[in-house]
């Protein structure tokens, strides 16, 4: 059996999320996602910091990040990933509405591993999903001292 | 007479006139009336004898004296005269008489006797025997012609007598006139005793009348004339010109007449005289008025050509004074008169050619006196002394000049000296009547080399002095003028070279004391309407203290001197300050007594005063004034220029500021619009994502339960809400374009457009379209911008010809000029109304209906603002259903900025 592997979805728009989730709970990845709702809170968790003090050890398996987030935005969260050592081998894709070239640029600098534009029409949102989930959470094998955690 | 005698010259003139004298003596019983002209002309014909010295012929009572005798001598003669005396008696020659020169050298006494009588004697002195000599057979001659006719005289006079009282007594004293007769007849013995004398001597006379190379001749009267004021002379010249013929002329007369001795006797004056008739007559007036005449005349020989004779005629006198004919003595002198002539000629050549020169020509003797000079320069002497020279005057009669004299004489010194100068000169004072002379100095030589005089021989080069001195006056005038100019020059490249005031100042101060020596000088500026601030100083060190002067001010509504100058724009000049009415005198000028103020004028507002200070009255002139106006127009820009670099200055760093602030705006503003792209791209594709999202679950959830209508409506929304993504899209692309940073390289416009039909392929499938691609330039651009151009309107050109079976599309370039190049994209599709070809371009212009051909009407727009950016313009061409041609044009690329 296929152990299921924790997403982190970090996202602020409850409309997108609930899409996000209906297409990853098509192809059953749905459990395992851990939905944030900025970047502070994105870091929180990832930091067990506040109402995330008390989770359980291990990093998420693939974080999906939006960029525009009210209190901390999507790039600040991403550097602050890969700038800690324990966090910076945390595969992160961007899950975005922004087409802007600055900010493809600026993701790839900071070392995401993928950039992803939320098609507008919903099928192909929710093949862009699938495929992220299915390759991340099921696919990729994570490095070897990322405990996972509950 | 002896023939080598009469070869010495010298003596033939005397010869002739002793002869002639001689001569004479043979008629003196008419010619002369009384024993005291007798002895008269005996001593005169004694001493014309060359040798005799002196003389003193006594004859009967008479004594006639001719030079020199002692008076012990005079005193014997008186003596032997007395014994003498009366004693008609022949004596023996010399008797008792040469005793009384016992001791005389040289002294000669002879007795006139006639072959009866006893007339007297003459002694005379021998001062030079050898020519005494020769003449020494003519003394007796002429002892004898005189006792003869002294004899003869006697006897006359005796025969009168006789025959008075043979008249007296012819009837009672028969007896008486035969002794009386007998007596006559014994006198007339004795007549004819000296008659035969007389032949003999005459015979001796013609002797000498072939023998001398001078002409000799008598002319004779047929009747004796009276000549005095009792007669009318004219008619008696009448008479002497018809009625006087030669009647003896000897071989050399003859030649000098080409003639015959047949030809010429018997000729009259009026023959001689024919050619020139009054002429003859005037001569023959004067001679006969003299009694003798010496003369040069012009002539004719008998064939008639002309001849020149010097002559000597003297008239012979019968007893009674009258005029019976004349002795003549001449000469042919043609030859040497044609060398006179010829001389003459020579010399009047000589002299016009003296006197039609402009040089001054003149010489002087020994002692400075003129021997000659020409009319020039006796013009110039005239203009220079105003006098008239004239020839053997000093020259320092005429020379009243001190210099010139000084000059002029040390000049003929050195000639005098035999030096040969040439030097240049002048006379008269200077700028009046001075004029300048190259004068040559030479030395006049005798034959015998010693200078004898100075020719001086001066050319008026006035003109040509006058010419140079202005020369050299024009040339000093441009030399300083250049000076000038460079001065100029360098202050207005000195002052153009800063553009700090204070240098400026400095500077013009010190180029200001090139052209104009002032002692202390200032420039003072303008602050406000009246305010005079000193802004340069240059001197004071000398009189004040400079911090203090610095620092002075003048209100121009105070100092009159100041205030004329600022208001009439106008420099002044104050020769003195001290009496100058308004002057006002600052602490630090005490030493200004000449002024020269000059205002620095700038757009015709005096902005400043350049004063120039001299310690001297009456320093400045004009033409220091034209040099200082000169350069105060220099300093007036150079001053406005540093004010204006300071304005410039000020302003740039106004603008500098502004800029920033311009650009922080910018920057902000950018910012802004970025955030709101960002916003744009962010948020509102959000909402339509989530519709179509929403829409998908929906469809998804109702699945067939749905019906048709229903499902038509939730694809309507979904469609608009792509539709509406697609726009946002376009949107945002068009805004990254107009912000984005252009990245210019080489761009193969051909490989461009294959790309990019390559990649818009999969829009073509199952079409026949016709590609006709040119040969396209290599451009300089943005190559992703330009691929945008491509893409655009490729793919409208691949769109619009989508109804046409066969589609034609066609790229190529239109026109190229050494600027622009344009390209062209046609087809062969719908066209489109020309009317409403300027909308082609527009935002969210469209000329198509979307269910026709889809577009967001972005695309265009899209275009033109690329091809803005690059500098390039943007149409089109078409009409409805006959296709449409796209230009775009870019600005040619040079060579080297193709990289």
């Amino acid at each position: 059996m296929m152990t299921i592997k924790r997403i982190l979805l970090v996202e602020d728009d409850p409309k997108d999320i609930e899409l996000t989730v209906s297409a990853l709970s098509e192809h059953n990845l749905a459990n395992g996602i851990l939905i944030v709702r900025d970047g502070v809170e994105a870091l929180d968790y990832l930091y067990r910091r506040g109402t995330f003090a008390q989770r359980s050890n291990g990093n998420p398996v693939v974080i999906l990040l939006d960029l525009k987030m009210p209190k901390m935005d999507g790039i600040e969260v991403l550097r602050q990933i890969r700038s800690d050592e324990k966090l910076k081998t945390i595969p992160v894709v961007i899950l975005t509405s922004s087409r802007e070239s600055h900010d493809l640029e600026t993701c790839y600098k900071l070392g995401v591993n993928a950039y992803v534009v939320k098609p507008v029409k919903f099928t192909d949102f929710v093949d862009a999903v699938k495929e992220i989930g299915m390759f991340w959470a099921l696919i990729n094998e994570p490095p070897p001292n990322n405990t996972r955690g509950q | 007479m002896k023939k080598n005698s009469i070869e010495n010259k010298e003596w033939q003139k005397a010869d002739a006139r002793v002869l002639g004298q001689i001569l004479a003596a043979q008629n003196i019983e008419f010619a002369l009336p009384d024993t005291t002209r007798i002895a008269e002309f005996f001593a005169e014909t004694l001493l014309a004898i060359p040798g005799i010295a002196s003389c003193r012929v006594c004859i009967e009572n008479v004594i006639f004296q001719k030079g020199e005798m002692e008076n012990e001598l005079c005193a014997g003669c008186e003596t032997l005269q007395e014994i003498t005396a009366g004693q008609n008696e022949i004596r023996p020659r010399g008797m008792g008489i040469r005793c009384m020169l016992a001791g005389q050298a040289n002294m000669q006494i002879n007795t006139i006797d006639s072959c009866q009588h006893h007339f007297g004697f003459f002694v005379f002195r021998i001062d030079d025997p050898d020519a005494f000599n020769v003449y020494k057979p003519f003394i007796s001659n002429l002892s004898n012609y005189v006792a003869i006719s002294l004899e003869n005289r006697l006897q006359r006079d005796l025969l009168r007598k006789a025959r008075g009282e043979l008249e007296l007594r012819v009837a009672e004293r028969t007896e008486e006139l035969k002794r009386t007769n007998e007596d006559l007849i014994r006198e007339i013995a004795a007549h004819q005793q000296a008659e035969e004398s007389l032949r003999k001597s005459e015979e001796e006379l013609r002797a000498f009348f072939s023998q001398t190379i001078d002409g000799c001749f008598y002319m004779m009267l047929d009747e004796p004339v009276r000549w005095d004021e009792t007669v009318d002379k004219e008619r008696m010249l009448d008479y002497v010109f018809a009625h006087q013929h030669i009647t003896q002329i000897n071989d050399a007369m003859l030649a000098q007449y080409g003639a015959t001795r047949g030809q010429m006797m018997g000729l009259t004056p009026n023959d001689f005289f024919k050619h020139n008739l009054e002429h003859g007559r005037d001569l023959w007036r004067r001679f006969l008025d003299a009694g003798n005449i010496r003369l040069e005349s012009d002539e004719r020989k008998l064939d008639g050509t002309s001849m020149w004779i010097e002559g000597e005629y003297i008239a012979i006198h019968d007893r009674q004074g009258r005029i019976i004919g004349h002795f003549g003595i001449q000469r042919d002198i043609t030859k040497r008169k044609q060398m006179d002539e010829t001389r003459r000629e020579q010399y009047s050549t000589l002299h016009s050619i003296i006197e039609s020169t402009d040089a001054l020509i003149f010489s002087v003797d020994r002692e400075y006196r003129y021997t000659s000079f020409n009319s020039a320069h006796a013009a110039v002497m005239r203009a220079i002394y105003n006098v008239e020279i004239q020839l053997g005057h000093s020259l320092w009669d005429y020379m009243t000049n001190a210099e010139d004299r000084e000059k002029a004489k040390r000049n003929l010194d050195r000639a005098l000296a035999g030096e040969h100068l040439v030097e240049s000169a002048y006379s008269g004072e200077e700028k009046l009547s001075r004029l300048y002379f190259e004068v040559s100095h030479n030395p006049i030589a005798a034959g015998d080399g010693t200078v004898i005089g100075v020719a001086v021989f001066s050319h008026d080069i006035t003109e040509r002095k006058r010419a140079e001195e202005e020369i050299a006056r024009s040339l000093e005038a441009e030399k300083k003028a250049r000076e000038i100019a460079e001065i100029l020059r360098e202050a207005n490249e000195s002052l153009s070279r800063t553009l700090n005031l204070d240098d400026v100042l400095q500077n013009l101060l010190q180029y200001l004391n090139r052209l104009v020596p002032y002692d202390s000088a200032n420039v003072t500026l303008l602050e406000g309407d009246f305010q005079l601030r000193v802004a340069a100083l240059r001197g004071y060190e000398r009189w004040t203290d400079i911090d203090m002067t610095r620092k002075i001010t003048f209100d121009v509504r105070t100092a009159p001197v100041l205030k004329e100058v600022v208001a009439t724009q106008k420099s002044l000049i104050i020769a003195d300050t001290r009496d100058h009415p308004g002057w006002i005198r600052p602490a630090g000028a005490e030493h200004v007594i000449s002024w020269l103020g000059v205002p620095i004028i700038a757009g015709r507002q005096v902005i400043g005063l350049y004063s120039a200070d001299k310690t001297e009255p009456g320093f400045f002139t004009e033409e220091h004034r034209r040099l200082v106006e000169g350069l105060a127009g220099q300093a007036a820009v150079a001053i406005q220029n540093t004010r204006l670099h300071d304005q410039i200055k000020r302003a740039n760093v106004e603008l500098e500021q502004r800029v920033i602030d311009r650009t922080a705006q910018l920057e902000a503003a950018n910012k802004e619009l970025e955030a709101f792209a960002y916003s744009v791209s962010h948020d509102l594709r959000a909402p339509l994502r989530h519709i179509d999202g929403f829409v998908e679950l929906l469809q998804k959830n109702m699945g067939i339960s749905l019906d048709e209508k229903n499902r038509h409506y939730l694809d309507t929304i979904a469609d608009s809400a792509k539709k509406m993504g697609i726009l946002i899209d376009d949107l945002l692309s068009f805004s990254r374009m107009s912000r984005s940073e252009m990245v210019n390289t080489r761009v193969d416009l051909t490989e461009l457009a294959n790309e990019v039909i390559e990649e818009l392929k999969p829009e073509t499938e199952n079409r026949k379209i016709q590609w006709l691609i040119g040969t396209l330039p290599q451009v300089r651009a943005d190559r992703a911008m330009l691929r945008g151009v491509l893409v655009n309107l490729i793919s409208n050109a691949i769109k619009f010809t989508r109804p046409r079976s066969h589609a034609r599309i066609e790229i190529g370039v239109a026109q190229e000029s050494p600027t622009e190049i344009t390209i062209f994209i046609r087809d062969n599709g719908v066209g489109f109304d020309m009317n409403y070809a300027d909308k082609l371009f527009g935002v969210f212009q469209r000329l198509h209906r979307t269910e026709d051909f889809e577009g967001t009407g972005i695309g265009l727009a899209n275009v033109r603002r690329i091809i803005n950016r690059h500098g390039g313009r943007t149409w089109a061409e078409g009409e409805i259903d006959s296709g449409a041609t796209f230009y775009f044009s870019l600005p040619q690329s040079s060579e080297e900025e193709l990289p």
